[in-house]
């Protein structure tokens, strides 16, 4: 019973991840519609910031949140004007196919040059705070991971403040809803969207500083995020922070519990599960309204 | 004003279209500042085409459009809405995920004119709600209003952005007849503030009531023109071109 009850908590604290490499998926596909699947490799290349600031300057990760997200902004800002702008003008289903095209090719180029750059090792940063466990019922709760997940829910309340109260978050809701009408009142589209994608890579680069001080990072862990968060914004819905947040977390214990009953091996296996059955049963997403 | 040295839109010769079909076909007609100009004609007949046209939507294949003095033809939709072109639509776009007051909102502090202060900005928005009567539904979002009331919020997200001409295309179609009074005497309203509105609509007694002209459109060519009793009298164009809903 204590066993089980540490695999919950323990696929919640990594859910919380899940959930917030999620929302910087989709707010990139609700707002531009495309899907950026480079989006686990942008992750990467905040962890290795992370790590790189660590083992040189001593930076503990979770001050390195903050010039992992501005750099991931930067990158998400040079590829969106380099090769996903392109795609703006194109009708709904092209644009969404040739998006996901442009990102295989990114998420390759990343990789491979992540693996010239540092090397295929796993790398991990084991700060002080490392060891420290407190207790939860029975179970224990590693410090770090408790605070990547206190961080990345912070982290997504401040998004969500962002876009409801801030002028260039309604901005960039209003271009979600309708490019043509935004435009027409005067919202600088173009814009919009590049900070959009920046936004989206930039919480892509958060999540990586996070993984760094729970998980290894390597050249190869990109395309797996992608896919845990791909299934998270099919789980909770496009548009949905906490929706998005929660479902994150439903599939971190889904994950963990599948694992403790079937064996490590299914632990994969039932995140797919579970994507099929919502996508069968509730298509539009758990905390979509519609 | 009417009557002044150049109208504020001039249109001449301009024609789209769309495959085989010509949608426009050689049109040219003015509206002055403070005016409202009726375009009528079948469906088909190329007034929403027309819009689009004036708008920036839609490149035309010959023609040229005038605005303010300045050659538009060529201009991006967003450059147009900048010197004070808005339109509403035929199928209401308002942002759906958005609060009434947001919607109004995102326009008061991009659109013409933008205000910076978040509060003036907030302030003008409200006041927008009240004049078309939807202030009650301020943080309803747009997607829970009523028909009427999204047409109405369509139209205060226009205002805001403080348009020299309004381009609605059928206003007031969908509405009850109370709410049709109350939109016939908001579009008086905006007229005398100096907005020249061009008005595509199907029903007879709110262009009767508002309108200072009419171009009557048939098969994308004008066919008649001149002040509502001079269109109406016209049997002809009674019969045959006010496609009745």
């Amino acid at each position: 019973m204590t066993v089980l009850w540490q695999n919950v908590v323990f696929g919640a604290l990594i859910g919380g991840l899940y959930g917030l490499a999620a929302v910087g998926l989709s707010l990139v596909f609700g707002v531009l519609n495309m899907l950026n699947v480079a989006h686990g490799e942008l992750l990467m290349l905040g962890g290795y910031a992370a790590f790189w600031l660590f083992t040189l300057f001593g930076v503990d990760p979770f001050v390195s949140i903050l010039p992992s997200a501005a750099a991931l902004f930067l990158v998400g800002i040079l590829l969106y004007r380099v090769l996903f702008e392109r795609l703006v003008s194109a009708p709904g289903e092209t644009k969404l196919r040739n998006s996901i095209l442009i990102g295989f090719g990114v998420s390759l180029v990343l990789q491979a040059l992540a693996l010239i750059a540092w090397t295929a090792d796993d790398r991990a940063v084991t700060t002080a705070a490392a060891g420290t466990v407190l207790p939860l019922g029975g179970a224990v709760v590693p410090v770090v991971r408790l605070g990547a997940l206190v961080v990345a829910f912070l982290v997504l309340g401040g998004v969500h403040l962002f876009l409801r109260r801030a002028r260039f978050g309604r901005a960039i809701r209003a271009t979600a809803d309708d490019p043509g009408a935004a435009s027409l009142v005067g919202i600088p589209v173009g814009t919009v969207f590049a900070v959009a994608f920046g936004l989206g890579s930039a919480l892509a680069g958060v999540a990586g500083a996070l993984v760094s001080t729970t998980d290894a990072v390597s050249p190869a862990i990109g395309l797996s995020w992608t896919l845990k968060a791909l299934i998270v914004v099919v789980l909770g819905g496009v548009g949905h922070i906490f929706g998005t947040f929660v479902a994150g977390v439903l599939l971190g214990v889904a994950e963990s519990v599948s694992g403790f009953f079937l064996g490590n091996a299914y632990r994969e296996v039932m995140g797919l599960v579970l994507f099929l059955i919502v996508l069968s049963v509730r298509p539009q997403g758990l905390f979509a309204r519609e | 004003m009417p009557g002044s040295a150049a109208p504020l839109l001039e249109v001449a010769s301009l024609s789209k279209a769309f495959g085989g079909l010509l949608a426009v076909d050689d049109l040219s007609f003015t509206i002055d500042s403070g005016e409202i100009l009726g375009l009528l004609g079948p469906n088909g007949s190329g007034k929403t085409t027309t819009f689009g046209l004036v708008a920036g939507a839609l490149r035309p294949d010959g023609g040229e459009i005038r605005f303010a003095g300045r050659p538009v033809t060529r201009w991006p939709a967003s450059r147009r809405a900048a010197l004070g072109i808005a339109r509403t639509f035929q199928l209401v776009r308002v942002f759906p995920g958005l609060t009434a007051l947001e919607n109004v909102l995102v326009a008061c502090l991009y659109g013409r004119r933008r205000v910076s202060s978040p509060a003036r900005a907030g302030a003008d928005a409200a006041a927008l709600l009240e004049r078309v009567g939807a202030a009650h539904k301020r943080n309803t979002p747009a997607r829970d209003l009523t028909l009427g009331e999204r047409r109405r919020l369509e139209i205060a997200r226009a205002l805001a952005t403080h348009p020299r001409l309004l381009l609605l295309d059928e206003p007031v179609a969908g509405l009850t007849p109370t709410e049709v009074d109350a939109a016939v005497a908001l579009f008086r309203g905006i007229r005398a503030e100096g907005v020249a509105i061009a008005l595509v609509e199907h029903n007879v007694r709110a262009v009767r009531a508002l309108c200072d002209r009419i171009v009557v459109l048939h098969a994308g060519r004008k066919i008649a023109q001149g002040t509502p009793e001079d269109v109406f009298a016209h049997a002809a164009v009674v019969e045959a071109y006010l496609g009745r809903r």
